[in-house]
């Protein structure tokens, strides 16, 4: 990764996706109050409608670069021996992964259901 | 008048210790500063360190932490000091000796910023123009005076002091970035890059609280963050 | 002990020492800088008005001028070779540092600012000139900056934190380097030189009452006494007319440049009586005399009608926050008021040391040879306000003591290049010219009980502040000679209890008080022998200037002790000389 992703560019992602995740965190239960969720068929129909899955798989994404450069700043600030922070990263960075192989799963499983 | 001030001479002691001080009130008046009362106990006890020159604040030696805050004690009341007034050198840095700390680390990261004027046009026989509003940009950040209170006021500086600039060196770097006659912005800027240098700062604002001299570092940041997005895109 | 070698060690990292070093790392000597405190806290950094040069960026002015004032300033003391050569070379002094980054202020045409200061006329004594360069009233801190700033990029080896102990010569008189102890760890350092430029600034701290640094103590003066360099003028010692009242900061003169002015206890502007034309910025001596001369004659203001007030609020609160913002800092801090509603209680105050260790306009040290005209010192320079070129002779003009550093700091550095290519090699340290050196540092080991270094300092700088200020006589010059002397051999007696070797300042306080004591005792005797009233140095029993008898420099010499005297290189370089005339402002 050049110096430049790793300063400028992550702290730009920070701020960005920052952005995304207060709009959508505000828009999104306005939306919900004006149809009706109630019930897991209506919840799982509204997130496989593409416009919602978008925004939500975004979201997710979103979420993990966010938390991804907050935690390597944690783990920069306080963790100063090189093989711990390593693993740490790593172990961070696959957590992340992981979740958001889970989402995706998810809202693309909702997607599916929605469209059949 | 009570003072506890951090004692520790690496000749004789194997640790530091809290020594108490008392000051006859006789020998106080109005308008006295802390680095006044310090003169007054070197007197007493003349093994008591510290550095101290010009007594008015703008030679910055005599950088301290003054009840947990960090300050000159040149230019900090007396009267407005709670008592005991508790001393300490500045935080998180190598102890010589009492009130003395090495601050090589941080005139290191003071040289890391490039600190100097950089113009590779041919040198005119007169001075270089600038006008008064290009001069007024430089306002803020010139009169720094290196006593590295804001530096040692910062979290950031005490976890990576080798890596991280800190605010001083960065306010100076922006100084330098604003001079309309300086031509080394691209050097600058990409000197600042990765996650160390110039990103460790949180906007925890420590500094702006505790300069002497009332400059805000953590502007001059984000004018420096600024300028490398605006010549990003 | 540890040695190092250079080809020139400058001691001293304020302008003078800084703009040497940087002349000469850029020159590729191998240069170091040792300094008692970190360079940008020298004091030149509290230096606020500015820096002298015709420039005309504002009203017309040339070089020659500026010499006429400056000559006239020093009553007449200066040497007109070296003051043609400073004003000569002044604006391309101040043309360099802004090139170096000096963030000075600026006109509306893009052009430095440059303000009214003390003294400095139009047309050989016309209209008020303005030809003082100005960053705000910041100039000594922004030039000191900038300087260190140049130095880190030539790459400039600095020793911060040792203090100077000795200089070291051989038999032949020459100067081979000087022994520096390292505070932090109490270590002596012996650092070999081919050339030793002394730039240790003044001795301020002899008065009780004064604008320095509690550094500045003639550190540099009292090691060329006490290796047998006579002092010169050290009789002449400014008292800045306006330091806060009984604190002693100082207010610049740039105050009074943009249009600030004094009032007594009548609420006269009484300079109108003392100088008419050039009223409230008369030169420093005028105008030190004038204020002490209002509150002895019971028109001062206060419950003890001890000082007068510097009066700037008509000016507004935007010019004072915009060119005298540092000013209005300090006193909003110290003492509680806004000069922009308020005028600020001063008095003259100690403030700089004319005279000092004698040099030709080069920098090289010079002594007289048994009676002979006088020759360079070997491998000895010294610049800025321990040296005495003599530029300022008897009186300083304000904004001429940055443009001394700069010009003298630079003309040494040129002299010591073209020395360098001759002095090829080090000439061999004798094993004896050490011992000065380490039986000073032996001397404060001494274990025991003996009075005090503080309780000596503080006398002898009541002493000075009581016998030997603004207004002198024989009477009380001849008591403060003996006062001085007296402790001076009480100091001998005087022990530390500290005997750390880790950042010891007790030791370095005793040390600077010796350096103190012998430049005290050169002031003192300097100014007893001198009966005459002259610039600064006014004796109520010789209230004339004697041209017949006293236009000559005084050399003080400390071992044995004796006073020596050389005429005034009345002659300039290459303009006809302007001879004494009765000074009037």
């Amino acid at each position: 990764m050049s110096r430049a992703a790793q300063g400028l560019r992550a702290w730009l992602l920070q701020r960005f996706s920052a952005v995304y995740l207060a709009l959508y965190v505000v828009i999104m239960p306005v939306l919900m109050l004006t149809r009706d969720v109630s019930g897991y068929a209506a919840w799982r129909g509204w997130f496989g409608q593409p416009g919602t899955g978008v925004a939500s798989a975004l979201f997710a994404l979103a979420l993990l670069l966010h938390a991804w450069v907050g935690m390597r700043d944690v783990l920069i600030d306080y963790v100063h021996r090189v093989w711990l922070r390593l693993s740490l990263l790593s172990l961070i960075a696959l957590l992340l992964l992981g979740s958001l192989m889970l989402v995706l799963r998810a809202l693309l499983l909702a997607a599916v259901a929605s469209g059949s | 008048m009570k003072f506890s001030i951090y004692r520790f001479d690496p000749d004789k002691d194997s640790k530091a210790y809290m020594q108490d001080y008392e000051l006859d009130d006789a020998r106080l008046n109005p308008g006295m500063m802390l680095l006044d009362a310090l003169l007054l106990l070197k007197t007493q006890d003349e093994s008591l360190s510290f550095r101290r020159s010009c007594q008015e604040g703008v030679c910055g030696s005599d950088a301290m932490n003054i009840n947990g805050r960090n300050g000159l004690a040149c230019i900090t009341r007396l009267s407005e000091l709670k008592q005991p007034v508790a001393i300490r050198p500045l935080p998180g840095m190598p102890v010589i000796r009492d009130l003395v700390v090495d601050l090589e680390q941080f005139y290191r990261q003071y040289r890391n910023a490039t600190p100097y004027l950089i113009n590779e046009d041919p040198v005119p026989e007169v001075e270089r123009l600038q006008s008064p509003q290009q001069r007024e940009q430089l306002d803020g950040l010139y009169e720094c005076i290196l006593c590295a209170c804001c530096s040692t006021a910062c979290p950031s500086f005490w976890w990576n002091p080798d890596k991280f600039l800190g605010p001083a060196a960065l306010l100076q770097s922006w100084r330098f970035l604003a001079d309309s006659r300086d031509q080394a912005t691209e050097q600058r800027l990409s000197n600042l890059e990765g996650p160390f240098r110039l990103f460790r700062c949180h906007t925890i604002m420590n500094c702006v609280e505790v300069c002497p001299k009332g400059l805000n570092p953590t502007h001059a940041i984000g004018r420096i963050k600024e300028l490398m997005v605006k010549r990003s895109l | 002990m540890e040695k190092r070698s250079f080809d020139t060690l400058i001691i001293g990292a304020g302008g003078g020492g800084l703009r040497a070093a940087l002349q000469l790392a850029q020159a590729e000597a191998r240069v170091a800088v040792v300094s008692k405190v970190f360079p940008t806290r020298s004091h030149t950094v509290a230096a606020q008005g500015g820096v002298n040069a015709a420039l005309a960026n504002v009203l017309p002015d040339n070089w020659h001028w500026h010499m006429f004032d400056t000559v006239k300033g020093s009553d007449y003391l200066g040497d007109q070779d070296a003051i043609e050569y400073m004003c000569r070379a002044a604006p391309r002094a101040v043309y360099e540092l802004e090139h170096f980054g000096v963030p000075f202020s600026r006109l509306d045409t893009g052009k430095i600012y440059q303000r009214a200061f003390g003294g400095q006329s139009r047309d050989f004594g016309g209209d008020q000139a303005v030809r003082t360069c100005a960053a705000a009233d910041r100039t000594g801190h922004a030039i000191l900056h900038s300087l260190y700033q140049q130095n880190i990029r030539a790459r400039t080896h600095f020793f911060d934190e040792y203090f100077a102990i000795e200089l070291l010569q051989n038999q032949a008189g020459y100067f081979l380097g000087a022994v520096a102890m390292n505070i932090a760890s109490g270590e002596p350092l012996l650092i070999e030189a081919k050339t030793t430029i002394l730039a240790t600034g003044g001795v301020g701290q002899l008065f009780r009452t004064n604008t320095n640094a509690l550094v500045n103590t003639g550190d540099g003066m009292a090691m060329a006494l006490r290796a047998g360099i006579p002092l010169q003028d050290m009789e002449f010692f400014q008292f800045h007319p306006t330091g806060v009242a009984g604190k002693g900061m100082l207010i610049t003169e740039g105050a009074r440049g943009e249009g600030g002015y004094l009032l007594n206890g009548d609420g006269e502007r009484f300079m109108e009586r003392y100088a008419p034309n050039a009223k409230d910025l008369a030169s420093r001596d005028v105008v030190s005399r004038a204020i002490a001369t209002e509150v002895r004659e019971g028109r001062g203001v206060g419950a003890n009608r001890d000082h007068v007030l510097l009066k700037l609020d008509h000016l507004g609160a935007d010019i004072v926050s915009k060119r005298l913002p540092g000013i209005r800092d300090m006193v909003r801090t110290f003492l509680h008021i806004d000069p922009a509603d308020t005028p600020i209680p001063v008095y003259p105050t100690a403030h700089y040391t004319m005279g000092g260790i004698p040099t030709d306009r080069h920098g090289q040290v010079v002594v007289p040879v048994q009676q002979g005209a006088e020759e360079p010192v070997p491998g000895l320079y010294a610049v800025g306000e321990c040296a005495c070129v003599s530029v300022h002779g008897a009186n300083r003009l304000g904004g001429n003591s940055l443009l001394d550093i700069l010009v003298f700091g630079r003309a040494a550095a040129n002299h010591v290049i073209e020395h360098l290519k001759q002095q090829r090699y080090h000439q061999p340290i004798p094993a004896d010219a050490l011992e000065p050196a380490l039986q000073r540092l032996a001397r404060w080991n001494r274990q025991g009980k003996g009075e005090s270094i503080a309780g000596l300092r503080a006398q002898l700088t009541k002493t000075m502040e009581d016998h030997c200020g603004v207004f002198r006589n024989e009477e009380v010059l001849q008591e403060g000679q003996n006062a001085v002397l007296a402790l001076r051999e009480r100091l001998r007696e005087a022990t530390i209890d500290d005997h750390s070797q880790v950042f010891n300042t007790a030791r370095i306080e005793a040390m600077e008080l010796e350096n103190l004591m012998d430049v005290a005792l050169a002031t003192v005797s300097s100014a007893l022998a001198r009966r005459e009233s002259r610039g600064a140095h006014s004796r109520i029993d010789y209230p004339e200037r004697d041209d017949q008898q006293w236009l000559r420099h005084s050399l003080f010499n400390l071992d044995p002790m004796k006073m020596d005297y050389k005429p005034v290189r009345m002659q300039p370089l290459t303009v006809d000389s302007f001879p004494p005339k009765k000074r009037t402002y």
